[in-house]
């Protein structure tokens, strides 16, 4: 029953999603390990179906899915790896009339999860970590918009998942919340995998080791964030002036502009100088370039 | 595996708790309640199959009230079926809510049973074959899975509002609409679930054969159910799969419907030996000349009849003729042997110290003894003006307890039958005033004539010193008995009555 205990989490090879006429993905191969990693990319790149794939909520139209060595296409592969991952949809659609303790705890009883004493402590263990300890008695359909995406966290966390696949966990968080949430994934990354779909940039500087970049169902970068930074070197400029059309500025709260320029040694003009790149430059800078080859 | 039974088993066991405690089961298990006990009312002795027929009441109550306490569950699983990816899969969720919802109207079944078990006297009589005791359970767990079936594949609360509707508006239908054509239309479709509900003739819980078709039945429409709720908004295989069993499991149940409506059809004698543990030994027992052939399980019932029986016979001279009393079944024709002239039918049923019961009893045994050419089942023969017919109100012996009217009601009913003249009914008022032992004397003096049907009314009375002023040659008018009998009034008797067998045959003559 167990895996091959060498499997990496997660191996994909060639994976093709089609949705009627319309293909997601389009061959799509990586390997994940231990770690948090980012999933990038425009709407509609594919992040959602791809973790979708990888949580056994999707089947594959082709290509080879494997997780911790198991093939989620057969029924008793599926179960296993159900057991050993934790999924936060993007889109979280829970009982409304439950309690939160009461969804929680349904949530732990699909999981498997043991003896009924077990499966309370472990339902208080994951309120306390997504700090809805204190509304645990509410009615789901009561819970705000940024409290139902902590629920959705804490059902994702039941049981302590070998591989978490998190799509835009952080929706709607507050700021302290967010923090909270930081914290919180890198602790848990460094015993397991985490998967972190995000337009946030700020988390994925903040959390992720490495960064797979989506782009119409293909991955047009996988690296660390250092490697996407480093490729935005000399292409991010400030200064005063206008840029001009043809790339991609914006104006900054003390008037002067910033500019993004598709290529290295185009500069916007007179009056800028290249700055050190962000994360977010770097990221704008790799999906437009792919846009600007196609 | 066994992780996964057990999380499948503690997954049941939510669902379990969620149920038992739903509002629709509480407020259900009340209304139930209520309804049974207001049903039995003034119930008669309480039989085996008395009870049994209260646990099929109960049943559809339990199933009503499972379906809608199944519903909201079952529309959360089938709104949400992807929510979330764990190990206990959208099929092994809804297999669970189906236990669930089995295993609790089986325990709310259950519990009515004991309930209602604990309220009559013990033992009961009759047999409640035990291949018929889990087709109530069936029925009330036929409910919620229905309620789950309708609920997966419409998604929506729909049919249980539909219910909710569909509840009152069938009782303001009962209360106003029954002989529209709307009436009509609702008639025919509370046959139809009738007999979806039951599709036997014979239906019995004494019978083994019956008893073994009645759970197959329900049991294979229970599995179609199922089969159908797991076919909801499914595709390919499981789709394919649970729906080509759910077909066959329906077949299955059909073909059992037809089978058994074609082994017990109306009216064919049934034998003692397919009722459930019968030993083959003959039913019939003697005592003082009477001869009591009770229904299996019902023996301790020869007690009953003859404490009315006995006491009346007692009455007349030894050489009169003695009843053969055979206890036929409400549910089916029991195949009984009937001497000719001698044979009387008593029923499952017992209503002792109601007067009524009694002088029904008693007035088919004078009958016999009298030679009043007796045949259960046919129209009584005409006797008027002939004496014999004031002996059976003579022995009825009605207790003190019923009114006036209803013992002029008891003899009016019997008298009837025989179409008697006002002189008859003046005899009958009369033989009540004289002592006792002196309209004996009379009677065992000339029973020979008695009994031929010479003896008229007009010459027992002048034995006995008394005068009858009414005629003795014609039949009771409805004014005849406006006058000797005051307290029926006209507007009492039906068309056609009080004469509505005018044209039977003159009781025999010959001995
Ligand atoms: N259920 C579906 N049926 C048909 N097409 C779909 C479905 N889900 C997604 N798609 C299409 O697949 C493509 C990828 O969608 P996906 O949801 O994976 O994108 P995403 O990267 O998660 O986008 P976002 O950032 O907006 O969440 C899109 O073109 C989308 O229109
Ligand atoms: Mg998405």
């Amino acid at each position: 029953m167990s895996a091959p205990a060498a499997a990496p989490p997660v191996h994909v090879r060639g994976l093709v999603r089609h949705y009627g006429t319309r293909t997601a993905l389009k061959g799509v191969d990586l390997s994940l390990g231990r770690g948090v990693t980012g999933l990038l990319g425009r709407n509609g790149a594919g992040k959602t179906t791809l973790l979708r794939c990888l949580a056994t909520d999707l089947e594959a139209s082709a290509g080879e899915v494997r997780l911790f060595g198991l093939d989620p296409e057969r029924a008793a592969g599926r179960t296993e790896i159900r057991r050993r991952l934790g999924y936060l949809p993007q889109n979280p659609d829970f009982y409304p009339h439950f309690t939160v303790f009461g969804l929680l705890d349904y949530m732990a009883v699909l999981k498997e999860l043991g003896s009924r004493r077990d499966r309370h402590d472990e339902v208080r263990r994951v309120l306390v970590r997504t700090d809805l300890y204190d509304r645990r008695h509410s009615r789901v359909r009561r819970l705000s918009g940024g409290m139902r995406q902590r629920l959705a966290l804490a059902a994702a966390l039941l049981g302590g998942p070998e591989l978490l696949l998190l799509d835009e966990p952080t929706v709607g968080l507050d700021p302290e919340q967010r923090i909270r949430f930081r914290s919180l994934v890198s602790e848990l990354a460094v015993h397991s995998t985490v998967v972190l779909s995000t337009h946030q940039i700020e988390d994925v500087a903040a959390l992720c080791g490495r960064i797979l970049c989506l782009d119409r169902g293909r991955v047009i970068f996988d690296g660390t964030p250092g490697d996407l930074v480093e490729r935005a070197r000399g292409r991010v400029w400030e200064g005063a002036g206008d840029p001009g059309d043809g790339c991609t500025s914006w104006r900054l709260a003390d008037g002067r502009h910033r500019v993004l320029t598709p290529h290295g040694t185009d500069s916007p003009g007179g009056g800028f100088t290249a700055v050190e790149p962000s994360l977010e430059d770097a990221y704008l800078l790799y999906t437009g370039m792919d846009r600007g080859r196609g | 595996m066994r992780r996964h039974a057990a999380a499948f088993l503690r997954l049941t066991w939510f669902n379990s708790r969620r149920l038992a405690t739903s509002p629709f089961l509480l407020l259900g298990a009340a209304a139930a309640g209520a309804m049974v006990w207001s049903l039995r009312g003034i119930e008669r002795t309480g039989t085996a199959e008395s009870w049994y027929n209260e646990l099929s009441t109960l049943a559809v109550l339990v199933a009503l009230a499972m379906f809608a306490a199944v519903t909201p569950a079952a529309v959360r699983e089938a709104r949400h079926p992807g929510t979330p990816v764990a190990p206990l899969g959208r099929t092994a969720r809804l297999l669970a809510l189906l236990t669930a919802a089995v295993l609790v109207s089986c325990a709310a079944q259950a519990a009515g049973t004991a309930v209602l078990y604990h309220t009559y006297d013990h033992p009961l009589p009759g047999v409640v074959s035990p291949y018929a005791v889990p087709v109530p359970f069936a029925t009330a767990a036929s409910g919620a899975v229905t309620g789950i079936a309708l609920a997966s594949w419409t998604r929506s609360y729909l049919p249980l509002l539909l219910l909710a509707l569909g509840g009152p508006g069938y009782v303001l239908y009962a209360t106003l609409a029954a002989s529209s054509r709307m009436g009509w239309t609702m008639g025919r479709m509370e046959q139809v679930a009738y007999q979806l509900h039951n599709p036997f003739i014979v239906q019995t819980p004494s019978l083994t054969g019956v008893s073994l078709l009645s759970l197959a039945y329900a049991l294979l429409v229970l599995a179609a159910l199922a089969a159908l709720a797991l076919a909801a908004r499914r595709r390919g295989a499981v789709l394919f799969v649970s729906l080509g069993t759910a077909v066959a499991l329906l077949a299955g149940a059909a073909g059992t419907a037809l089978h058994g409506r074609h082994t017990y059809p109306w009216g064919t004698p049934i034998p003692d030996s397919e009722v459930y543990g019968h030993s083959g030994a003959s039913p019939c027992r003697e005592l003082e000349g009477i001869t009591y052939c009770p229904l299996p399980g019902y023996e301790s019932w020869t007690g009953l009849w003859h404490s009315v029986l006995g006491p009346a016979m007692a009455q007349l001279p030894e050489e009169a003729r003695k009843p053969v009393l055979w206890q036929d079944s409400h549910a089916y024709t029991r195949e009984m042997e009937l001497p000719p002239g001698r044979g009387m039918v008593v029923y499952d049923h017992a209503d002792p110290g109601s007067g009524y019961w009694e002088a029904w009893l008693i007035a088919d045994a004078a009958r016999i003894a009298l030679n009043m050419d007796f045949t259960p089942h046919r129209a009584p023969c005409r006797a008027t003006g002939q004496a014999r017919i004031t002996v059976a109100p003579w022995l009825f012996d009605l207790p003190d307890t019923l009114s006036a009217l209803e013992k002029a009601e008891i003899t009016a009913a019997y008298l009837t039958d025989h179409t008697p003249a006002p002189a008859d009914l003046e005899l009958v008022r009369a033989l009540e005033e004289l002592p006792r032992e002196r309209v004996r004397q009379a009677l065992h003096l000339h029973w020979d004539r008695l009994v031929s049907g010479e003896l008229g009314s007009v010459e027992l009375a002048e034995e006995l010193g008394v005068v009858l002023e009414s005629p003795a040659d014609t039949p009771m008018s409805a004014s005849d008995w406006d006058l000797l009998s005051p307290l029926l009034s006209s507007q009492q008797w039906g068309e056609g009555y009080p004469v509505w067998n005018a044209d039977a045959d003159v009781c025999g003559r010959a001995s």
